[in-house]
């Protein structure tokens, strides 16, 4: 039978999803929905789908089995809210919202519904993740230090704040994600970040915090969008005899035996997608950050985001 | 041509770098040498043609010396640099000034009361590749500061223990807390973080969070928990341009400059000691204005590297200065 699929959003990462989503057999992209119509006319015909230029539409017309938010971060809510009225499962782009009210009650009303989601924390695919804990198994972190040093993204509510969040919020997110699959929960810390005077938009174009996890490691994140293009992104681990760098594409491991780079074998759009689509079918179980679970990388990430502006305390 | 007479206390690794710098120039003559161990001291003194002390204030109360280098453990400083004060002989003395704070201040003012020529050995200072860094930055204000020195714990007994060492934080990180200042000016806030180790009771990784008084923020963690050094450096982040400084070992680093025109590291094998060295020697024989890093100057990266430390075992933000 045909998994039938509707996208809200049409932009860079629902690009991405609609050429994973293409690759699996018996699944269907039926509807994109976009505001902007020629964007989604033009994703729409790429995948075979039908475009609409309002979500409700899509909703309406389309009969789906699961939906896709891919939309700019200060739009989530209602289109989430209409589907888990309609009982649709949910795979909702990170980060789930601008702020944490908007994401707690959405996880309050998913739970309610008992509904099957899937958030786009797409680092926790990466088979190189994975080798990563198998390794800090045998000897706990004791330090994590993730960097998002990049360019502002030209989409333009990315350098709003209340469009995007923030950097920390819409990039760093994922350092954060990272770091609680690796390290464990976050007890507190501080945070702070300032704008310069060029800076895109309205948004602290550097954050840094000291984090303290329940584990006791402690770590530190940094995130800058000032520089000309992504410098360094990633997540280094230090553990007794062990150092870990993890970037989206590789692995580089230096232990007693020096130092090796492991690449990725695993492309985790792709591989996000197919656990979803297989969880929608009842035939998988490994949806790694279903909306509560994503919720508190979210939380993190508002927390630091937070506290940078305010100058000072994470709190959790 | 006379020869500078100078006089080395400590005879260990960093001591042995100043011994070798100090034995390679034609001007100065390296007359006594002392060490708590007398084999270390009689060891070093015979390779160099020195005369060997068991210990440092012996040997500054009976040698006629121009100058005197102060390479001993962190918990030893105090009485040497006072002997030194009471001679009027000009010291060179290494980081950290002392495990704490307080012996630190009470020299500084002693040096600052006497007029007397002193330099520490913040040796990055002394870096061609830190002085294109300084000139890259030059115009520009820093946005952010990320410092990692994540290494193994060195082996000397006195290392792991707070008291001794002053800790990681103090001991070796103090040279990012330095570099930070040179490169983006002074702190004004520091929070910190740390994770205590189950042998010696300096932690096993700690990471300080730096609000300077331009506006810049950062942070700058130290791991003493791998098998051998790992990563140690300071990166620096403008509008358009990042700036990272690397040490693998005293005379090998790198500087990484990525702009809009892509990425370019040079690396460089200058022995910064026999920089840091010379530059002090010229400023004795008047043949230079003056040290980069004079004891006042020392003592304010020694003090933010204290404050850092006070931050993570306080669990409270620190004012620098208060």
């Amino acid at each position: 039978m045909t998994t039938r699929i509707g996208l809200v959003g049409a932009g860079f990462i629902a690009g991405r999803h609609v050429d994973a989503l293409s690759s699996i057999d018996g699944v269907t992209v039926a509807g994109i929905a976009d505001p902007r119509a020629d964007r989604a006319e033009v994703l729409a015909a790429r995948a075979g789908a039908a475009a609409y230029a309002h979500w409700a539409d899509l909703l309406d017309v389309e009969r789906l089995d699961a939906l896709y938010v891919c939309v700019p971060p200060h739009a989530h809510g209602e289109v989430e809210t209409a589907a888990v009225e309609r009982g649709l499962p949910l795979f909702v782009e990170k980060p789930l919202a601008t702020d944490l009210a908007t994401a707690e009650a959405l996880a309050d009303r998913i739970d309610a519904a008992g509904l099957l989601t899937a958030v786009g924390y797409h680092w926790r695919y990466l088979d190189t993740l994975e080798l990563a804990r198998d390794l800090l198994a045998g000897a706990p972190a004791r330090m994590v230090l993730g960097a998002w040093l990049d360019r502002a993204p030209r989409v333009d509510w990315w350098a709003r704040q209340d469009g995007s969040g923030g950097q920390t919020v819409e990039q760093a997110t994922h350092l954060f994600d990272v770091a609680r699959v690796l390290v464990g929960e976050v007890e507190g810390g501080w945070a702070t970040g300032s704008r310069s005077p060029d800076g895109p938009g309205d948004i602290l174009d550097v954050c840094t915090a000291a984090l303290r996890f329940e584990s006791g490691a402690v770590g530190s994140f940094s995130n800058s969008c000032l520089l000309p293009r992504a410098h360094r992104i990633g997540v280094e681990l230090v553990a007794p005899g062990l150092g870990l760098w993890l970037t989206e594409h590789r692995l580089v491991v230096t232990d007693a035996d020096g130092e090796r780079v492991v690449d990725r074998d695993v492309d985790p759009f792709e591989a996000e997608d197919r656990a979803f689509v297989a969880a929608v079918r009842g035939e998988g179980h490994d949806v790694r950050a279903p909306y509560r679970e994503a919720l508190r990388t979210h939380r993190l990430a508002v927390a630091v985001a937070q506290a940078a502006a305010d100058g000072g305390t994470v709190q959790l | 041509m006379s020869r500078l007479r100078v006089g080395v206390v400590g005879t260990g690794f960093i001591a042995g770098r100043h011994l070798a710098a100090l034995a390679g120039f034609d001007d100065v003559e390296v007359v006594a040498v002392a060490d708590a161990v007398p084999a270390r001291a009689e060891e070093a003194a015979a390779r160099y043609g020195a005369r060997p002390h068991p210990d440092g204030t012996a040997l500054l109360e009976t040698e006629e010396l121009d100058a005197v280098w102060l390479c001993v453990p962190p918990f030893a400083h105090g009485p040497l640099e006072a002997a030194a004060l009471a001679r009027g002989l000009p010291f060179f003395v290494e980081k950290p000034l002392g495990p704490d704070l307080a012996t630190a201040e009470t020299i500084a003012a002693e040096v600052a009361a006497a007029g007397l020529t002193t330099a520490v050995g913040y040796h990055w200072r002394h870096l061609g590749l830190v002085h294109r860094a300084q000139e890259l930055l030059r115009d520009r204000s820093v946005q952010l500061v990320t410092g990692a020195w994540l290494d193994r714990t060195p082996g000397a007994p006195w290392w792991s223990r707070r008291a001794a060492s002053g800790g990681q934080v103090v001991e070796q990180t103090t040279h990012l807390f330095d570099l930070a200042r040179l490169l983006a000016g002074e702190v004004d806030t520091v929070a910190a973080v740390e994770r205590a180790a189950p042998e010696g009771d300096v932690p096993a990784a700690a990471t300080a969070l730096l609000t300077f008084t331009s506006g810049a923020v950062g942070s700058i963690s130290s791991a003493r928990v791998l098998g051998r050094r790992h990563h140690v450096g300071l990166e620096l982040v403008t509008e358009g341009l990042a700036v990272e400084v690397t040490e693998r070992g005293l005379s090998d680093h790198e500087l990484r400059v990525s702009d809009a025109d892509g990425a370019e590291t040079t690396g460089s094998d200058e022995d910064p000691v026999a920089v840091e060295d010379r530059e002090f020697l010229d400023v004795l024989l008047g043949q230079a204005p003056g040290v980069r890093v004079p004891y006042a100057e020392g003592l304010r990266s020694h003090a933010l590297a204290c404050a850092a430390d006070r931050a993570a075992r306080e669990g409270r933000p620190v004012r620098l200065g208060d």
